[in-house]
């Protein structure tokens, strides 16, 4: 059978696709690499979670080459498994969207035009979006119905423009820190605002609202509320009898017929055993990383040098997330008992941000610049990982009485709250996907080398946001206020690498997210990307996704 | 049970005097009232009898039932130990970790005491692990055994750890519902990632 459309993938790229063109009639194949976990299969196991490999690859099975600039200022390569490292994020039917703790803010008009906007930066490869944020705000109002985003819609210096007045679905329910943080924010002339969320307060198509199981990021959703896309699109996508999934169907290569067009997807089954998809139109939405690498695998004569990289930018401006953490603690002893309890709930959110320097205007810092957003969130509740934290003091082991007085101290007479500052993470030439010329997955196939080189600007900026959020954590009154910035990399945060504009020799894909090279072939999760705002990713890629199906909706008329 | 235990156990160490274990006979006798006190699971393979008693040993000292919340025999640290190097899915370059640096500590612990680790005295048990936590060869296997006795502290009572929630309790720990059906549970949720 020849399909309409084959889509590699089923995250946040892919679900816009698998959702629209479903319901628009055509016959949609996908091929996902992970399993299939339903909703009903989620539990708050931190052992399935976090400490074993459910959720991804086996690192003896499948890893990355890691590629990290050193203190001396040298490159050195390690493996995944080597390291232990894992830079998975969810393989599985919905990709990490079902793990995505699902902060949802919007990029700003400036974000698709950093270079002219702000001009170059010497070894930074900026480049503008060959599309306005004019092009992508429906689409985002879109994901904030379809997918469903709650929150509240305050006005701030850098609110971006809207179509709608709100969000559709009314804000989650807050710790008392959210209060506190308004009231410290107010004092200091700090500009917060309650963060969005792609998570239903409320009951939507066969999804339950939230209820605050206290176990959100990394977890599966055991009610529907994550906007993941699974549940929010894919199952829906099910019901019109036009999508098909396939899991455990890792596509290898993309094959052409001589002619500039894809006609197969070649895949391994549960098995191992190679198959084939034929059809008619084909959307590559892996991961940034993992899109490039197969890209990269799919030569053949026509493209000698991966499918639709005669440009050889396959692969080049992998970006990041900039910035980093910080963090403060506040003792219950400091607090009244009613105090206490509340700051104590489980499972309610923090949700609060700020955006005011989301650019910087400030003589004293330089001159006016790009700047980012600061969240506010909570510790995640995960109770081997902050164990973890407390058994190693100035590199000494800790252990014994010592270690439990600390262990018990830390769960129970304080609370630690966190901030996480988000700067762009400006494209490189030391930031790229490559083909490891040496070590292979399970099926003997090239596993993707990572280069993982920072600009450091990001460094600058976010040092910059990260003194703004200490001075607040400090006015609360807090103790232990700290933050760290590094060029250090979220592996769950991941673009670039396919950038899209309107020169074939300086981008991959065109602005409708298709191959210059290829006439049937679209990238559509992170890799279009140029550039990737100082904000989460998921919402702009639900988003692109949403305009891509729009494009494809009338392409394939 | 706990004299189901004590009967099988104590048939298992007159096996092994019968059965000519010859080297065994002073360790047996001078940490007879040690043995009677750790549990030793029916099954205890990989391990040998005295690999067994030293990791309970280690884990006691590491994590002690010092009136501070449990230790890691109440958690069954042990009792996860012996299932983690047993689980087919667990990396096997960490399980030969696991085991080589055990194996290791019982002969460091002969050469340098003429003993046992689990028959030194506790100062003893004591000097040496503070002394392996400063050793290149020691102190990334003792921050392992960590992580694994705080994984039992934290994760499920159906994992047969943290009996009763003892962990949880002690750290007022919320741990999120829903808690895993059997089915949810490791390695059973595999056969959901395996399945067609």
């Amino acid at each position: 059978m020849k399909y309409d459309i084959c889509v590699v993938g089923s995250g946040a790229g892919a679900g816009p696709i698998i959702y629209e063109l479903s319901k628009a009639g055509h016959k949609v194949i996908v091929l996902e690499k992970g399993p299939w976990f339903k909703t009903e299969d989620f539990a708050k196991d931190e052992m399935v979670a976090t400490r074993k490999s459910v959720y991804t690859p086996d690192l003896k099975d499948e890893q990355h080459v890691l590629v990290q600039k050193k203190d001396n200022g040298k490159y050195y390569s390690q493996s995944t498994y080597s390291s232990g490292k894992d830079f998975w994020n969810g393989n599985a039917v919905g990709g990490s969207s079902n793990f995505m703790s699902a902060y949802f803010h919007r990029l700003k008009p400036v974000d698709f035009r950093l270079l002219s906007e702000y001009g170059p930066i010497e070894g930074a490869n900026q480049a503008d979006w060959p599309i306005s944020y004019d092009d992508m705000e429906p689409y985002y109002a879109k994901v904030e119905e379809v997918v469903g985003v709650s929150g509240v819609v305050k006005n701030h210096k850098h609110l971006e423009p809207r179509s709608t007045a709100d969000f559709p679905y009314p804000p989650l329910s807050e710790n008392i820190f959210s209060r506190w943080l308004d009231e410290g924010a107010e004092k200091l002339n700090f500009e917060i605002f309650p963060s969005p969320r792609g998570i239903i307060s409320q009951p939507k198509e066969g999804r339950n609202a939230c209820y605050y199981s206290n176990f959100c990021g990394s977890y599966g959703c055991s009610s529907g509320a994550k906007g993941s896309a699974r549940a929010a699109l894919i199952n829906q996508a099910l019901e019109t009898g036009n999508c098909t999934i396939i899991p455990n169907a890792k596509v290898y290569h993309l094959e052409t017929d001589g002619n500039g067009t894809v006609v197969k997807a070649n895949y391994y089954d549960h098995s191992g055993a190679k198959q084939s998809i034929e059809a008619g139109t084909f959307v590559v939405a892996a991961q940034a990383v993992e899109t490039s690498r197969l890209l990269l695998m799919s030569k053949n004569p026509e493209f000698p040098n991966g499918l639709g990289n005669n440009s050889g930018q396959v692969g080049k401006n992998i970006v990041f997330s900039g910035g980093g953490v910080g963090a403060g603690q506040i003792y219950f002893d400091d607090l009244t008992e009613e105090e206490a309890q509340r700051l104590k709930q489980p499972g309610v959110f923090i949700n609060r941000a700020s955006q005011q320097w989301y650019e910087i205007d400030d003589p004293a810092f330089g001159p006016r610049m790009k700047g980012g957003t600061i969240d506010f969130v909570t510790e995640h509740a995960n109770g081997v990982t902050k164990a973890v934290k407390l058994k190693k003091s100035h590199g000494n082991l800790i252990y014994g009485s010592e270690l439990k007085s600390r262990i018990h101290d830390y769960f129970t007479k304080q609370r630690k709250l966190k901030f996480e500052i988000f700067v762009d993470w400006l494209p490189n030439d030391n930031c790229c996907v490559e083909l490891d010329p040496e070590i292979t997955d399970k099926w003997g196939d090239p596993v993707a080398k990572v280069w993982l080189g920072h600009h450091e600007h990001d460094l600058k900026v976010g040092k910059y946001l990260a003194e703004k959020a200490e001075a607040l954590f400090k006015q609360l009154g807090m103790k232990n206020v700290n933050s760290s910035i590094s060029g250090a990399v979220s592996s769950n945060l991941q673009a670039g690498g396919c950038r899209f504009g309107n020169d074939p020799k300086t981008s991959v894909l065109d602005k409708n997210c298709k191959s210059h090279e290829v006439n049937n072939l679209y990238v559509t999760d992170g890799s279009f990307m140029p550039t990737g705002g100082s904000v989460t990713y998921t919402f702009t890629i639900y988003a692109n996704s949403f305009r891509v199906a729009d494009h494809l909706k009338e392409r394939l008329k | 049970m706990d004299n189901e235990w004590t009967n099988s156990r104590r048939n298992f160490v007159k096996t092994l005097i019968l059965s000519g274990v010859s080297l065994q006979l002073p360790w047996i006798q001078s940490c007879s009232q040690k043995v009677q006190d750790i549990p030793v699971p029916d099954n205890i393979e990989p391990l040998s009898l005295n690999s067994f008693l030293t990791i309970y040993s280690v884990m006691d000292i590491l994590f002690p039932d010092d009136g501070n919340g449990p230790g890691a025999k109440q958690l069954k640290s042990d009792h996860y130990f012996l299932w983690t190097v047993n689980d087919p899915n667990f990396d096997p370059d960490t399980r030969s970790f696991l085991l080589n640096k055990l194996e290791k500590l019982n002969k460091e612990s002969l050469r340098i005491y003429g003993d046992n680790f689990h028959d030194l005295s506790r100062a003893q048990q004591e000097d040496y692990i503070a002394e392996l936590s400063e050793t290149d060869w020691s102190k990334g296997w003792l921050s392992r055994l960590l992580t694994l006795i705080f994984e039992s502290l934290f994760v499920d009572p159906q994992y047969n750890v943290n009996p009763d929630t003892i962990g949880w309790k002690w750290l007022n720990h919320f741990p999120g519902y829903p808690r895993p059906t059997t089915q949810q549970l490791y390695p059973t949720i595999l056969n959901k990632k395996h399945e067609v």
